[in-house]
Order: C-alpha cells, then structure tokens, then sequence
C-alpha cells in the first residue's frame, strides 16, 4: 500500500446537525408491545383471555349454584333460564362447572406449554449448538425418553409420587411433552448455527448460552409459537388423560377435559354438555393462536418499521 | 459418511438396548400381573404354577437377561394375554393395517396441509389465513371421538353409505382415514404458514424477487424449500406414529391394527407385548432420527451433523 | 381401554354370562317406572316387520364381542369373552338351558347321569355316534385327558379352581400326586365317571363350565403352544364351527354337521364383529350391522325401542358394593360400617347413577340366583331395606350410628373432622359418578367429608390386596347358580376381597350349607349366613344388581337370556330378515 502523507488530510470537524436522532429512542420490548398493539386480532385475543380469566374466577358463583351440587330433579338438562348452560347427569350446573373447570385447565395448558416449551428449546438449542458428540448424547437421551410409552412412566409417577397437587401434575405432563419441541428448535438451529450472526456472535466471544438465548432463540420463535399453540389444547386434554390413572383434578373438582370426557358417552342425546367445556378450550387455543401471529409479527426485527 | 453411519447404527443398538432395559425394569414396577385381568383372586397354588410356566417366578434380573439374550436373537418372545402368539407376528400382522390406514391419512393431510400452509402465508391476515386459523383450531379441539362417532352417525346410520366399522375393504378406510387426517392437516398447515413467513422475508427472497423471478417460481424454488424443515421433523414423529397406530381411531372403527396392543399390553401387564412394540417403536423412531438428520443435510446444505467435528 | 379391564374382570372366565353383560358399565341411565315386559317387546318388535311365513331362507346371525378372545384353549383361555365362542363350538356333558324363566340343567353330550348316595360319585354315559367337527368320535378319554391337562401344573390353567371339587386336584395342582390321580377316569368309551372329595351339591352347575368340555389329545400335541391361537390350531365338537379368525377384527362361525343335535339348529353363521367401544356396537345396531347389541343408558333403551328394535332386559349376576377394611382403625368399629350402609338410599342411588336400570340390592347374593326351585332373595328378603326400617322405627338415623361409633372410638362428635377414603377401581365415568354421588351424600346424610381415588384396576387391586385402604367399591359377577358361589368370597382367609373379616360362626355356616344336600336346609344356611354378613357385621354394603339392556333387531328369534345358561346361539334364528 501507498504511503499517504499526513499533510494531505484536513480536519473537518464534526457534523453536529447530521448526528441528531430524528426519532426518540424506542427500547426493543417498547418497539414489540407497539406493533403488537396495532395488530387488531392480537387485541382481541387479550380482551378475549382477559375475560375468559375472568368467568374462571368469577363464574363459578355467579349462576347460583354451587359446581358439585347434585339435583336429583334437574338430571341432564337443556341450557335454559334455571341453568344456563344446562346439567349434567347427576344434575349438577354446567355453568358453575365449566368455569370451575376452566381454574385448573387453563393453569395447567398455559403452564405445561410453557415448561414443555423453555426445556425444549434450551435441550434443543443446546444439542443443535454444540453439535458433535453433545449433539450425538443429547439426541440419543431424547430417543430413549420418547420410546418409552408414556403410559408406563405416568403410572409409576402417579405410585411414586403419593400427592396429587398441581405441580405432581404438570410433571407428569411435561415429562415428555418437551421432546417435540426440542426436536423442531434441534432442527431449526442446525440451520441458524451456519448464518453469519450466529458466526459474528462467537467472534465477539459471546458466550454460548447467550447465543442460544439472545440470537438464536428469537429465530425460531415463529415456530415455537406454533408449537406452544398447538400445546395448550394437547395439556388440556391430556388432564383428562391423566386422571384415568389417578393423577388428574381430584374429585369433586373438575376440569376442562375432564367435563369433556365425561360427556363423550352421551354427546348424541346431551351435545351441550359436550359443546360448552369443548368450546372453552377451543376459544382458549383461538386466543393463544391469535396472539401468537400478533406476537410473531410483533418480535420479528426485520418487520420494524 | 460410511464410518458416521455404522456409529449411528451402533448407536440405534445402544439406544434400543437401553430402552428395553428401562421398559422392562418400570413394567414390573407396575403393580400387578398377567393374572390380574382373571376375575377373582387366584389360589396361590394356581398363581404360583402360572409364574413358573412362563418364568415370572425367577428373580427379576434372571429374567431380565433371559429377556435380553432372546432379545438379541430377535426373539420377542410369547404374549402372556394371548397364550399361544408370538409378540413378533403380532406386530408384523398389525402394523401394515396400521400403516395403511395411517400412511394414506398421512399422505391426504400432508397435500391438504401444506397446501393450505402456502396459501395462509401468502394471503396473510386475509380470508384464506382466517380460514386455514379456523380449520386449525377444529381439528385440534374437535376431538377424535366426537369426529369419529359424527361420521358414524352420519354415514353408517343416517345415509347408509359406509360400514360403521370394520376392516378388510376400500370403504372401510374412508373414515378413520378422514378422522386422522385431519390432525395433519392442521399441524401442517400452522406450522408450513409460520415458516414460510419467517423465509419470505429473508434476503435471497427479496433478492429473487428483484430479479424478478415469477411468484410461483420463487414460492417453490426458494421459499417452500427452506420451510420445510420443521415439517421435516413433525413428519418424521408421524411416521413413526402410523405405524404404531391411534388407539382411538383404530378402538372406534374396529381396525386390528398394533395400537391397541400397543396400550392394552401395559394395563394387561402383558410384559413380552409391551415390551415387543415398545422396542418395535423405539427402532422406528432412531431410524427416522437418522433419515432426518439425512434430511436436514439435503434440505439445506449449510447444515452438518457428524461425530466429528 | 381402561374399563375394558375392569369389565372383563368382572364378568370374567365364566361360563354364564351373556355378551351384554360384558360391555358397558358405562353410562349413568334415568329412571324408567314402567320397563315394558318381554312379550310385549316381543310382540312390538314384530309389529314392525312385514308378517312372515316362517324362518328366513338364508340363516345368519351378525353379532359382535366386546374385545378379542385370549385363546380357544378351554385350559389356558383367561377371558371372558372367548367363552362364547367355546360354547357355541364345543359341548360338555351338560348345558344349563332355560324352561321359560326357570334355569334347568339338560344333557349335552351326557345323554343321562347319576350320583350315589353321598353325592360323591358322579357317572355319566355319553350319546351314541357323537362325533368331532372333522367326524372323528368323541371318546369318554377325551374328557379324561382334556381335566388332567387343566389340573397339571404344567399347564397352569388359570380357571383351574373349577376343578377344586374333584378328588385329589389340590395335591396334583401343587406337584405333589400325577395327574392321573385325578377323580376323574373313563369306564368305557362312553362312560365316564368322576370323583368328588365331598358332596358338592352344585357340582352340575358347575359342570357347565368350559373346563368340563372334553379336548383332542392329538391336536393339542400337534398345535403345541400354539393350539387355540388361531382358527386353525382348534378343533370343535359344538353346534357351530370356528370358520376364520381374524384377530382384533372378526370371529366366524358355521353350523357344524357333524354336530349330534344339528338337525335343530337353524342358523348357517355366526359373524362376530370384535368392536371395543360402546358408541360403535350402538352406531352398528343401529345401522343395522349387527342384529344384537347391549346398551347402558336410558336414552338408548328409549331410542331404540322407538326405532321398533325388540327390547329384551334382564336380571344378570353381577352385584355393584362398597366393601370396607376391618383392619382400619375406623372401619373396625360395626356401627361406623354400619352407618355408611345405611346411609344411602338404594332406590335412589339407583335412579341417579344407574338411570334406574339396574336393581336397588337388598343383600349380596344377586336376584338371579335360585336354591333349587326357589328364588334365594325372594326368600331372603331385602336386608337392607329391613335395617334401614329397623334404624328409623327406632327413630333414629345413620349419622346416630356414626356417632355412637365415633363415640366408641373416642373421636369426639365432629364427623367432618374424621379422615375417609374410597377407592374406586375404575376410571369410567359411571364410576366417577357414582364416586362423587355417595360423595355428596355422605357430605349430607352423615356430615363426613369423604375422599375419593380413582385407580385402574391393577393399581387399585393390588392397594386393596396389601390392605391399603379404607373402603372400596368393586363389582362381581358369579360364576354359577348358587348361592355358596358369591358367600364364599367371605369365608376367614380367602384373599378374593380382601376385607380381613372373620368370623368362625359364617365360616361354619357357610361350610355346611355348602355341602348340605336337603333345598330347604342349605337356603336357610345361606340366609343365616347372609345375615351374618350384612346384618350383623356389615362387612359389605351392597348397592345394586346389574340389568343388562338388551336389544335384538326385530327379525331375531329363538333367543333367551336367562342368567347362567350357556345354550348360546344354537337356537338363534330370524324371520323376516330385509322384509322392511
């Protein structure tokens, strides 16, 4: 290269007027709540879990009727004025027990989804990062906790375990569930783990799980919300599931999938016992899904304007 | 790439090895036994001379190695629930029926669904996203029994058009294949409309487009390729998931298929069955591993698995 | 699949229960007041077909099972299911047939019989010319050779408690005599005679049984273990004969010529669908893809008799009851057992749980059952509806019971502070139901909070077998006409229902009704025995019998359903099959 000599450059001093930011400064979280906010279907997925949580506090003692009281008159009827969304067989009000229901299973889909989801994509994210032999371990583990049936495990978790809480629950449930998500996350960074960010980041000597965390995550996030959506349903039926083994709500309480499943066997004659707990649960998932594509719109950097 | 796949292969067979060990410790750690399924409690004499004919009275690690040295001559042995039946003609019997029903199921709703993935992407926030958002939405929620026994109502007794169940004819398929598809058809078409939106906005998309490239070319050459790779996993896990069957697809339309040993083998404590489609599962599912990770290679190129590195 | 254990457990090995019984425990039904009779279903059923000259030309019956049979192997099977199959296509000595509503025992391949004088000493004297499906004859050696197989230890016959009554079987099951020292040896080809180690007055009940049908040495050795697994690894000597086997798909049978009595059979083939969920057998009857069906709730009583189907209930042998662990601290206590049985009200218990379609229970032995020509419950009256009268003429309630019981046991006055679990082996929503009724009622009638678990089967058995429990809730079908058969289970020792009662006066009881010969002397032993049980200690609290809700497609004919006969579908036939 040409030496140049020094006396051929001139300060010029600084711009100021070219330097000042047009704009106030918009923090990242602030950037994502006002996109998401613009979203219309993202604000009607809130107002609508917004008052779903609130019919779930709520509800159970508005209709008038306590959720376990038998009615040997009122067997398995019609929604009407008395009981509005009807009885079930032992005459109990459906209204008190739907929203009594409601308690635990949107607990228990909104948290298993969210357990299932953090495990799987740290295992994931992990495994797809480090590659090689931790790829290699991690992967076969995987295997083994999928192949093994699911049955099996919760059986013995319901002996092993004598208490039958909440947390016993979700254990139960998420025992597994994180498999799936950590197989799609494992996929979709294999192929985020070549991109030039991800290599600028390591240069930097960013430390892996930050990596994971801060740039890799964030990339996959579109299908993550996916697979949370498709989760919380899957948790809220699997409840029903699991209480055939004896793990699930504890009776007289009851559940979303629990309501469901004992209106199975009559749904010809009495769909509405049926029709109220199953519309719950797709109206919960409706909201996630909603709010999942405003979410995704929202976190996604290249869409910022 | 040869020394990568015969590791992998000894991998399967660790893997396979470690869960038939798992599975056979946890399963008689389930409280009761063949018998249980006997109407009263059994004299101990009648109970004692059963474990002996079939060696459940020799302590557990005897059987356990017993379990494992036939295990590795490929003998999965006899079903304690249905005397006088091989565990391995059982799976190699039910499977296919299994598979068939699944495999064309898979087949429909994997068409159906990333069709409809495409469209919900590229119409975003329009009426084909709100609809493929809807469908999503049914076939998850709705669920399998409240599908299958409709269409039961519907065609067997109201119209007359189908057998309301049963097995060994075409029309036999329509309807569990119409129920189990539809699961596919919504995880497809979610999970295809999220990833495709992810790849429009990348680069080489803008790019293509400023060259000026068709739409279509674009959607195929470029964008639906780099979003199959999640679909590429799920489908996997479905695979697999054919072949071991619905328990309540199969329970509802009377399909002899394997899911019902599958499960019914646990509550039975019929031991060599669960054990025979657990570890037919389990080599199921580490094969496809391999394939997808095949896949993924093929898919994107960017994208290296091996030992090595 | 869950309650399809549970199910299979309680109908069980026997040789006496009609298919219906074996499906549903389901659904909670409603009330019905006035169930129509069974000619008048008959006869509204035929009102709705065109009317008919005679049977159909073409003789079929389509029927379905509710899971596959575990084998055709009368000496290993250990379902119930596969029973049906065995007495449709083989023949013992002996079939129970119905005479109108009474149960009688008629010659099978025995043509006649006799005892001596103890009732020891039992010879039977075969037909003449009775053959094999494949036309060999059917030799009184076969009978020998098929009862040593099942008591030989090697076998490991899991119903081979049925042999129990024969000379020497306890000490061939434990290895310690051959088995051709059984009580049991062929005089001639023809005759056979079998020894008992006592009298056993319901031995020709018994005798019904599967395990008293004879078997083909050289097909057994032939097929090995795998004899019985498939069609063609079978051989029978019934009415019908197995045609395929379709396993977990379908069953069929064909009329077997070779059979002594086919000239009255009519039908040409049994087809049974294998169909293990409930709403399917309803959409297939409904359709018209099966000819027979059983359902479990009021709504479908009602829909299907609307629809013109002939509706034909009745009475089976299966008792739904809470049982309660004499171990526990409080259940040791009679009067706390005693307030929880009579706390709920059976009649009402019935209507709300069970759609009154079963029957409110007045005492553990089940309506059916009969002590030669009298009706054992008719003759022993409701004992529960008596205590529970008894308890109010002294003007007094259940919750008084309790609390002299709490009194007793020094645990204060305050029921709702006393620790109360019920486990159910039962997952089904029937069971649930019934859990969080007497739930609620215990919460009024009594003031206790009780607490419910829900286990499968295996779970629940196997906490009930180490005694850890409270009080529990199962059903039980009996095996054979008599009394002795479900009093029994209480006897001091017996691991059946593992309550840890006992009580030397009903063992003794019980023990000498069993073996008394004399009708009137053994029903009064049973009742004086019953009345030990539920009177006196309260070891079980009997909630309700089971009624089978069975239906036929109008065109069916020459069915019966009286409890414990195992005649099958040799009498089947249709007429007027498609004439709508």
């Amino acid at each position: 290269m040409q030496n140049i000599p020094k006396e051929k450059f001139t300060i010029v001093g600084i711009d100021k007027g070219a330097e000042v930011i047009a704009r106030p400064h918009v923090s990242y979280m602030k950037d994502v709540w006002r996109r998401f906010r613009k979203n219309k279907l993202a604000i009607v997925a809130l107002i609508l879990l917004v008052l779903l949580s609130f019919f779930v506090i709520f509800g159970p003692s508005i209709s008038g009727y306590a959720f376990e009281e038998v009615d040997p008159g009122a067997r398995n009827a019609s929604p009407s004025a008395e009981h509005w969304f009807g009885t079930d067989s032992l005459g109990r009000d459906l209204f008190a027990r739907v929203w009594q229901g409601g308690r635990v299973s949107l607990i228990i889909g909104f948290l298993g989804a969210i357990v299932s989801a953090v495990v799987g994509c740290l295992y994931g994210g992990v495994s797809a990062y480090f590659g090689g032999k931790v790829d290699t371990i991690m992967m076969r583990v995987l295997e083994i906790v999928i192949s093994i049936p699911y049955l099996i495990i919760v059986i013995l978790f319901s002996i092993v375990l004598q208490s039958k809480g909440l947390f016993t629950l979700i254990l139960a449930m998420t025992i597994t569930g994180w498999c799936g998500t950590a197989r799609l996350v494992r996929g979709q960074m294999l192929q985020l783990k070549s991109q030039e960010y991800v290599l600028a980041a390591q240069a930097l000597g960013v430390s892996p799980l930050r990596i994971i965390i801060r740039h890799m995550i964030p990339n996959t996030l579109s299908v993550i919300i996916v697979n949370i959506t498709f989760a919380i349903p899957n948790y809220i039926f699997s409840e029903a599931f699991l209480s055939y083994i004896g793990l699930g709500v504890q009776s007289p309480n009851t559940s979303w999938g629990a309501l469901a499943s004992s209106a199975q066997a009559q749904f010809m004659f009495y769909p509405f016992q049926l029709f109220f707990p199953a519309i719950m649960i797709a109206i919960t998932m409706l909201a996630f899904t909603m709010m999942g594509d405003g979410l995704r719109d929202a976190l996604d950097p290249r869409l910022r304007k | 790439m040869t020394r990568y796949v015969i590791k992998r292969v000894f991998y399967m067979l660790l893997t396979l090895a470690i869960v038939a060990t798992l599975t056979f410790f946890m399963m008689h750690s389930i409280p009761g036994d063949p018998l249980g399924g006997m109407a009263r409690e059994l004299p101990e004499q009648t109970k004692a001379n059963y474990y002996a004919k079939y060696g459940l009275d020799k302590p557990l690690t005897e059987q356990y190695l017993i379990y494992m040295k036939n295990l590795a001559r490929g003998d999965l042995g006899e079903s304690l629930l249905y005397p006088g039946r091989s565990v391995t003609d059982t799976i190699t019997s039910t499977s296919p029926v299994s598979g068939l029903a699944g495999g064309i199921a898979l087949v429909i709703g994997l068409i159906i669904g990333i069709a409809m993935g495409i469209l919900a992407a590229l119409y975003k926030n329009k009426w084909p996203d709100y609809i493929v958002m809807v469908v999503a939405i049914i076939g998850i929620t709705v669920p399998v029994f409240v599908m299958a026994s409709l269409m039961q109502y519907l065609f067997s007794v109201k119209l007359k058009w189908l057998p309301s169940s049963g097995w060994g004819e075409p029309k036999h398929l329509i309807m569990p294949v119409i129920v189990l598809s539809f699961s596919t058809i919504a995880t497809y078409a979610r999970y295809i409309k999220s990833s495709m939106l992810d790849v429009l906005d990348q680069d080489y998309v803008l790019t293509a487009r400023a060259k000026g490239l068709s739409e279509r070319l674009i959607v195929w050459r470029h964008v639906l390729r780099n979003s199959l790779l999640p679909a590429v996993t799920i489908l996997s896990g479905r695979i697999v998931g054919i072949f071991t069957g619905s328990f309540i697809v199969e329970k509802m339309f009377s399909i002899p298929g394997i899911g019902f040993y599958y499960i019914s083998s646990i509550n039975n404590n019929d031991y060599s069955m669960t054990l025979g489609t657990t570890v037919f599962y389990a080599g199921l599912f580490v094969v496809m591993q391999l394939v997808v990770d095949f896949v993924y290679m093929l898919v994107d190129p960017r994208i290296r698995i091996s030992d090595a590195d | 699949m869950k309650k399809k254990r549970f199910l299979a457990l309680l109908m069980a090995a026997a040789m006496c229960l009609s298919l219906a019984a074996c499906s549903k425990d389901e659904e909670p039904p409603k009330d019905d007041p006035d169930q129509p009779s069974d000619s008048q279903d008959k006869d509204q059923g035929k009102d709705n077909v065109e009317p008919t000259s005679g049977p159909d030309a073409d003789q079929y019956f389509n029927t379905y099972m509710g899971a596959e049979p575990s084998t055709l192997d009368i000496s290993r099977r250990m379902d119930a299911y596969s029973s049906y199959i065995m007495m449709n296509t083989m023949e013992g000595l002996v079939r129970s047939a119905a005479e109108g509503e009474d149960l009688v025992v008629t010659p099978g391949e025995a043509e006649s019989w006799e005892s001596n004088e103890e009732g020891t000493v039992w010879t039977f004297h075969l037909r003449d010319g009775l053959k094999w499906q494949d036309g060999e004859p059917v030799t009184a050696e076969q009978y020998v050779y098929s009862l040593q197989r099942s008591a030989d230890p090697n076998t490991a016959c899991p119903n081979s408690f049925f042999l129990e009554p024969l000379l020497n079987y306890p000490e061939i099951a434990a290895g310690t005599k051959p088995v051709t020292d059984l009580g049991v040896k062929a005089v001639d080809d023809k005759t056979l005679e079998i020894t008992l180690s006592a009298p056993k007055p319901s031995f020709l009940q018994m005798l019904g049984s599967t395990l008293y049908y004879p078997q083909r040495k050289d097909i057994v050795e032939k097929y090995g273990e795998q004899f019985g697994s498939e069609a063609e690894a079978y051989i029978g000597n019934g009415p019908f004969k197995v045609e395929s086997w379709a396993h977990n798909s379908s069953i069929v049978l064909v009329k077997n010529d070779n059979y002594w009595n086919a000239g009255e059979i009519k039908l040409q083939k049994i087809d049974f669908a294998i169909m293990t969920d409930e709403s399917t057998v309803n959409n297939a009857f409904e359709s018209g893809q099966i000819d027979a069906c059983t359902v479990s709730t009021k709504d479908f009583v009602d829909r299907f008799q609307s629809a013109g189907k002939t509706y034909d209930p009745y009475m089976n042998n299966n008792m739904a009851f809470n049982f309660f662990n004499l171990k526990d601290p409080l259940f040791a206590n009679v009067n706390i057992r005693k307030a929880f049985t009579l706390a709920v009200d059976r009649a009402a218990f019935n209507d709300i749980c069970y759609d009154g379609m079963r029957a409110p229970a007045g005492g553990f032995v089940v309506d059916s059952m009969t002590v030669g020509e009298t009706n054992y419950r008719e003759a022993a009256g409701d004992m529960i509806k008596e205590m529970q009268d008894e308890l109010k003429a002294n003007n007094q309630t259940p919750k008084d019971l309790l609390l002299q019981g709490m009194k007793e046991l020094n645990l204060g006055d305050d029921p709702s502070t006393l620790d109360v679990t019920f486990s159910f082996g039962s997952t089904s929503n029937l069971t649930k139901n019934i859990g969080e009724y007497v739930q609620q009622i215990y919460k009024s009638e009594l003031g206790v909070d009780v607490e419910l678990t829900f286990n499968d089967w295996g779970i629940f058995n196997s906490n009930v077998q180490s005694g850890n429990y409270q009080a529990g809730f199962m059903s039980w079908g009996a095996y054979y006409n008599d009394p002795y058969d479900t009093l029994s289970l209480f006897l001091t020792g017996s691991t059946a229902i593992n309550t840890g009662w006992a009580n030397s006066k009903f063992d003794e009881t019980i023990k000498a009704a069993g073996s008394q010969l004399d009708e009137k002397d053994r029903l009064q032993g049973y009742i004086d025995a019953e009345t030990i049980l539920i009177k006196e200690d309260c070891v079980v609290s009997p909630m309700a019998t089971n009624q089978v809700q069975q239906f036929y497609q109008p065109y069916m004919r020459g069915y019966t359903n009286v409890p414990y006969t195992d005649t099958s579908y040799m009498f089947y036939y249709t007429e007027g099959r498609g004439a709508n």
